[in-house]
């Protein structure tokens, strides 16, 4: 008996991509998860631009997170030109790096993942039955856009970031004015930890290769070296040297890999399981009491996670208000050199990487740009691949159910990204 | 006064069509309060004494360029019409208000009919036409 089961496009990922799964037996027989994907658009979009202009025009490539590509752009052109920008403007790069966590983690977790664990099959019906939790979702949103809005100039593709800093830095009036939000926001964020660590996960885990970015001292949101729990520990500039993009041809995208070893995987488990000891204290706590611990490694868990990183994001915000003093002057005069540049941060979902070459007159030359979603493919499908053996005697809508909510669990940017996602399951 | 809301990619070829619909608006019409962006973030600008007219792409059964007006005050947008590529699509974002008891009263949307949604900047001819013609019914109005 075979069964087939088709479904138009998977909900609640943001953008789109396709999936199809073949199983006989137990086993699986063949599994693509492909997505159609405009990043080398942009790369090719961005030669014969200026270098100051590519925090605005990468900034583009997501709705959701153009902080993160407005940040590894920066971070990519300064280290071209041999500029660094520390101290109070590092600090708000930080704050305004703190609203795109809350608003992408907070969108994910209460309008994307969360309505899975309940048995909704969307926000809208979840809200029918659980307004003042939906509610609570949206007003904690909104204190992330609020900081946006003020760092960024504006909630949606933000213009206020440019290379050397920021056009302009806020009064300490501005950022005080956001401090009664922040406060109400960290408790209701500890509320949703608490909140969605009850939910029911199957019981998975999986031997990841976890990646991010490091910070000394900080948790990271940007850095200059990349690491693994199985030994990698490079400089930016060695990117290329670890990880590879291959061509695959059911998808438009590139799939990321470690040359040496195949798939890893970045995003908050990653993150939190390599920086737990830079969380602080109460947060590692909070960790502690909801069962993770030191590390993270169900996709499905991956909720309590981004709930702790949403608390973590309010703290940060807070502290850096707290101990904020308006810089002298908004950005580090930049001038044009000729020279290779690499960044990386932490977007929501993980690590992204860029490259850029400029030539003596600041025009870009060539781009590179990694988003984390590539990076996680191979991730997804052998997280795919690992789930079903045990689980085919589930019907098709719960197997599918399941097989959904794994891929949601890393809340895919398939639009830096993509088209609709088709997911096919095919039973002999 | 009336909140005009334009919702798109413009790195989505013809899915621009409500982002460039609001700015020219936004145009030729200052004192109105226009507003582009992503649909969830729609939800804060949604208030229930406020009229509303949300501009996008949409792809349905017509050909491209075909504008929908849809009144959806008191019923839901129609599922035959699939609103352009983001998570919380228009629809979602409508309902939702609805749900929460946040949806304006009078709130309408136009559907401009997308011909092409793939990634780059060209606007299908037809799609620009329909943007004119959008642009000049909600300044009148």
């Amino acid at each position: 008996m075979s069964r087939t089961i088709n479904v138009d496009y998977l909900a609640r990922v943001e953008g789109e991509g396709a999936m199809y799964l073949e199983i006989e037996g137990d086993l699986v027989k063949d599994l693509q998860f492909s997505i159609f994907e405009p990043p080398r658009f942009f790369e090719a979009f961005m030669r014969g631009r200026h270098f100051t202009e590519a925090p605005d025009l990468t900034a583009r490539i997501c709705g959701i997170c153009p902080i993160a590509y407005q940040m590894s752009a920066v971070a990519a052109m300064e280290d071209a030109i041999d500029v660094t920008v520390d101290g109070q403007l590092h600090e708000l790069r930080r704050l305004i790096y703190c609203g795109e966590w809350i608003e992408s983690h907070v969108l994910h977790v209460y309008m994307l993942h969360a309505p899975d664990f309940l048995g909704y099959q969307s926000a809208i019906h979840m809200a029918a039955d659980h307004a003042d939790i939906v509610k609570r979702g949206l007003r904690m949103k909104k204190v992330g856009n609020d900081v946006v809005a003020l760092l960024g100039g504006r909630e949606i593709h933000p213009i206020n970031v440019k290379v050397g800093g920021f056009y302009r830095v806020p009064t300490r009036d501005e950022l005080d004015a956001m401090t009664t939000d922040l406060e109400w926001a960290y408790e209701a964020a500890i509320e949703t930890a608490r909140w969605v660590a009850q939910f029911h996960f199957p019981d998975f885990e999986r031997p990841y290769e976890f990646v991010s970015t490091v910070h000394p001292t900080q948790y990271p949101f940007m850095g200059s070296r990349i690491v693994s729990d199985q030994g990698i520990d490079i400089s930016v500039e060695e990117w290329n040297d670890v990880f590879e993009e291959l061509h695959v041809e059911r998808s438009n995208a590139l799939h990321a890999r470690i040359k040496a070893r195949g798939a890893y995987h970045v995003g908050p488990m990653a993150r939190y399981s390599l920086n737990f000891d830079k969380l602080p204290a109460e947060l590692q706590a909070l960790g502690a009491e909801l069962g993770i611990a030191h590390e993270c490694r169900n996709p499905y868990k991956s909720i309590i996670v981004r709930s702790i990183e949403v608390a973590l994001a309010y703290r940060l915000a807070l502290d850096i208000i707290d101990r904020y003093e308006p810089p002298s002057s908004a950005a580090v005069p930049v001038t044009a050199t000729a020279g290779e540049g690499h960044g990386v941060s932490e977007a929501p979902r993980g690590l992204l990487y860029h490259r850029y070459l400029i030539d003596a007159g600041g025009l870009i030359t060539d781009a590179q740009i990694t988003p984390p979603t590539a990076q996680n493919q191979l991730s997804i499908e052998e997280d795919l691949m690992a789930y079903v053996p045990g689980r085919t005697h589930l019907d098709d809508d719960t197997l599918q159910w399941q097989l959904e909510q794994a891929i949601r669990a890393y809340d895919p940017c398939i639009s830096c990204a993509t088209h609709f996602l088709d997911l096919t399951v095919r039973r002999s | 006064m009336t909140l005009i809301i334009g919702v798109g990619n413009e790195f989505r070829s013809d899915d621009a069509a409500g982002i460039e619909a609001a700015r020219r608006i936004q145009a030729r019409a200052p004192g109105m309060q226009v507003h582009w962006g992503e649909p969830i973030d729609l939800l804060d600008l949604l208030k229930a004494d406020t009229e509303t007219i949300i501009i996008d792409a949409v792809i349905g059964n017509g050909e491209p360029g075909t504008i929908h007006r849809i009144d959806v005050s008191n019923s839901p947008f129609p599922a035959h019409l699939h609103a352009s590529s983001h998570t919380l699509g228009i629809a979602d974002v409508i309902e939702l208000s609805r749900t929460l008891g946040r949806l304006p009263k009078h709130i309408t949307v136009y559907g401009i009919e997308a011909g092409a949604v793939k990634v780059g900047t060209e606007i299908t001819p037809a799609v620009w036409d329909a943007i004119d013609d959008v642009v000049v019914e909600v300044c009148r109005a």
